[in-house]
């Protein structure tokens, strides 16, 4: 059926192997890329969160903290 | 402890001061008003999403619940899974985007106009979205059943909300995209893309469409949509909010940032593959459902590696987790996130969807993600944001504990008992006696799980409790603080242009969030693609059967009021290739069989039996007295009554137009037909009224029952005129 529409196009059993082949080296591209990272440019990255501009850092939730951090505003 | 722990991450962190100075400080301000809009959204309609998902569970264990036409199980599963999806969700997502991109850009949004505009049109579009889904006007598509307006206003509103995301990352004052904006970028590439794809239809009228593609076509292009949608909508998103939240509310960073990375692309490449995993042993080519089994395996590793990379973050941490109510629906969250993605491929093994399929299995499963994924996420960052919103302290630890554990029992009552009903029903279909027969009717595999649902309907309630409670403890929360809209903050502008120093080749990438948004498609548009295009340009993915032929006008009447009606929501037509199923439903179905369905209607839930071989099986009186009292015909069946079809008069206003539509479509209707529906109408209605009235049921041939009869009657019988030497296999 769609085989024999498949079998018709060209060259087409290298269409998997390339197909394979872009697959995985596109993870491992990025695996390798990924751990070459800078440690430096990483602990940067990851922080972001933990810094959005507005000087407050206390992230606690419990209620015998009195630190509150938006009493300065 | 607080300082000492931040203290730490500030000494692993570079120096940050250094690399800010002699740069000139900005002052600005983030938008706490649209989140804290939002934020009321995701509260309201979470609310209301799960109230209507009780209405249905209750309907399930009991007809009684059914009320009027317009709140039959059919029409209420419809408004359930959009509000808890598009509204309670939606809302979740927006809210906590709108909050986590700002600061992480460090920037306002890009425009408060467009803010507002996104927040009132989404509102609306719910509210229109549940009026014309009670008033019957749905696709029968899952989770896209709205009609086409508002599949137009959605894609425009995702729109602006992609354009003011985009803007605001563009004029951003952090060189770096945090991950959690990558994720929220891929969300809005995907689903405008699915939605635009699963949602081409052929307007008849402002509130009837066909949709574009018809049968196995539209089977593959709904799942490959549907799939997504549970995807990108309910967790590339979300997974984005917990790449902030978590780490927020922890006071730490994500324990991998590497692994976050990984997981991002890892996720979007593999995941946008997986939606025939819905449709396995259907009439769908071989190769295109294993090719959904084979991604959907894959999907394991990415999807854990979120997991963990979100509990890690917790490490050195758990002690917080034993006051923090936050961090306690966080790991519920991300547990549940677990087990629904390693069940998700488990149940895309072969073997095991056979067992599975068309069962509470599946519903079971998809609760999981989301109540305790989406709901618990939700309810985290709504305890973390409003208290920072409204400038104190949340009102009661107390309270949001007790709904932590209310919660956490309610999923567990919604869950154990649906699981089980699955299971029992599956067995019981596929059982045999030893003589060979099937051993149970199909109504007595479902009185056999009515008690697992009204306890799952219990599970229902126990959650809602807990929403009811955070609402309270949000309301006095509100009510002691004072909010504000503007929140300070000051940041220096970033020189796009600068090389960082000592770059990283991905960093290219992130500086330019306009490519990032082109290879994030691109890497979602291959697998589309490589799913579509065998299927709609290789004629024989779906043979043909001479003996099929279009629907009479009277028969695609009937077969709108089926969609009107949803009956798809529990009544599948396929019928896979297994012996219990051939001997109880006929033989199993083939893709030429559908040719001429727009939309499919092959469903994905058998509450009631399997209608692809009904016609001829029953006479007309009993589809009559059925459809007017089901339990008269089979006693302690759940279906509700559908007495107004018999009141109601068909409106064959349309008709033409609909017969015209489905020619411009392609179906061959011979030419000049559409002059003479009424007449062909009139004629098959008068058989109908005349079988009825030999078995003493007066009835108008007007009426909107006669075309359901006719319909149900047709199903199936154009393959019984063939020899099935002569049928393809597939």
């Amino acid at each position: 059926m769609y085989k024999d529409v498949a079998r018709a196009i060209e060259g087409i059993d290298i269409y998997p192997m390339i197909g394979v082949i872009i697959f995985f080296s596109v993870f491992v591209i990025m695996i390798i890329n990924v751990y070459s990272a800078k440690k430096t440019n990483v602990a940067h990255w990851e922080n972001l969160p933990l810094e959005d501009a507005t000087n407050n850092h206390s992230n606690s939730f419990t209620q015998n903290n009195t630190q509150n951090e938006t009493e300065s505003i | 402890m607080e300082n000492q722990t931040s203290n730490q991450i500030t000494q692993e962190s570079p120096p940050i001061k250094k690399k800010w100075e002699g740069l000139q400080l900005e002052h600005f301000s983030y938008d706490n008003t649209i989140v804290r809009n939002f934020a009321y959204a995701t509260t309201f309609w979470g609310l209301i999403g799960m109230v209507v998902g009780l209405l249905a569970a209750l309907q399930m264990a009991h007809p009684m619940f059914n009320f009027t036409e317009y709140f039959t199980f059919g029409r209420v599963r419809a408004v359930h899974t959009n509000a808890v999806i598009f509204a309670f969700v939606g809302n979740g997502i927006f809210m906590g985007v709108y909050y986590s991109l700002q600061r992480l850009c460090k920037a306002r949004m890009y425009s408060d106009i467009l803010s507002k505009i996104h927040f009132w049109a989404w509102q609306l579009i719910i509210v229109f979205a549940a009026v014309t889904l009670f008033l019957g006007y749905n696709t029968s598509k899952e989770y896209a059943e709205l009609e086409w307006p508002l599949d137009i206003a959605i894609a425009l509103i995702w729109v602006v909300f992609g354009v003011n995301m985009m803007g605001t990352i563009i004029k951003r004052r952090e060189q770096h995209l945090y991950v959690a904006i990558w994720f929220f970028i891929a969300t809005f590439v995907t689903v405008a893309v699915l939605h635009i794809v699963n949602s081409m239809e052929y307007p008849v009228s402002l509130t009837k469409s066909y949709s574009l593609y018809a049968g196995v076509q539209d089977a593959l292009v709904q799942w490959w949509y549907g799939h997504n949608a549970v995807a990108f909508f309910l967790t590339t998103p979300y997974l984005g909010l917990m790449y902030y939240f978590v780490p927020k509310a922890a006071n730490r960073p994500v324990y991998s940032y590497r692994l976050s990375i990984i997981h991002y692309w890892a996720l979007i490449f593999i995941y946008i593959w997986a939606g025939p995993h819905h449709l396995l042993y259907t009439a769908l080519p071989d190769w295109a459902q294993w090719l959904g089994t084979v991604f959907s395996l894959m999907l394991i590793a990415p999807s854990w590696g979120g997991m963990l990379n979100g509990l890690l973050t917790l490490r050195g941490a758990w002690d917080k987790v034993r006051e923090n109510p936050v961090l306690k629906f966080f790991v519920v969250a991300l547990t549940s996130y677990g087990m629904a993605t390693f069940e998700g491929p488990m149940l895309s093994f072969k073997n095991v969807n056979a067992i599975s399929h068309y069962t509470d299995w599946t519903i079971a499963h998809v609760h999981v993600g989301a109540l305790g994924w989406n709901g618990f996420l939700t309810f985290g960052m709504l305890y973390w944001l409003m208290p920072r919103l409204f400038s104190t302290k949340l009102f009661s630890t107390k309270l949001a504990n007790t709904h932590f554990w209310i919660g956490t029992l309610g999923i567990l009552f919604y869950a154990i008992p649906i699981y089980w009903a699955g299971w029992t029903q599956s067995l019981m279909w596929k059982e045999f006696t030893p003589a060979g027969f099937l051993k149970y009717e199909f109504l007595e595999t479902v009185t056999q799980i009515l008690p697992m649902y009204y306890m799952r309907a219990f599970g229902g309630l126990l959650y809602i409790i807990g929403v009811l409670i955070m609402i309270y403890n949000i309301f006095r929360t509100i009510q002691q603080g004072r909010f504000i809209p503007e929140e300070k903050a000051s940041a220096p502008a970033i020189k796009v242009q600068e090389k960082e120093k000592g770059g990283h080749w991905h960093s290219w990438i992130e500086k330019r969030p306009l490519q990032l948004l082109f290879w994030s498609t691109v890497a979602i548009l291959i697998g589309g693609f490589i799913e579509f295009v065998p299927t709609f340009l290789i004629r024989s993915n779906v043979p043909t059967i001479a003996a099929v032929k279009p629907y009479t006008p009277l028969e695609l009447e009937g077969r709108d009021i089926y969609i009107r009606e949803n009956c798809a929501v529990c009544h599948s037509q396929m019928i896979r290739p297994f012996r219990d199923e051939t001997e109880r439903y006929g033989d199993y179905s083939k893709a030429g069989e559908f040719v001429y369905d727009r939309p499919f209607l092959w469903g994905s839930k058998r509450t009631g039996p399997d209608l692809q071989r009904e016609g001829g099986k029953m006479p007309d009186s009993w589809h009559f007295n059925h459809m007017y009292d089901p339990q008269s015909t089979s006693p302690g069946s759940i279906m509700p009554p559908y007495y107004w079809l018999i009141e109601n008069q068909l409106n064959t206003s349309l008709t033409e137009r609909k017969i015209k539509a489905m020619q411009n479509l392609g179906v061959p209707y011979p030419k000049g037909f559409e002059k003479k529906v009424h007449e062909d109408m009139a004629k098959q209605a008068a058989g109908i009224q005349e079988r009825l009235a030999n078995d003493n049921i007066e009835v108008k041939a007007d009426r909107e029952i006669i075309a359901i009869i006719a319909y149900l009657q047709r199903l199936g019988t154009d393959v019984e005129k063939v020899d099935p030497q002569y049928l393809p296999k597939k």
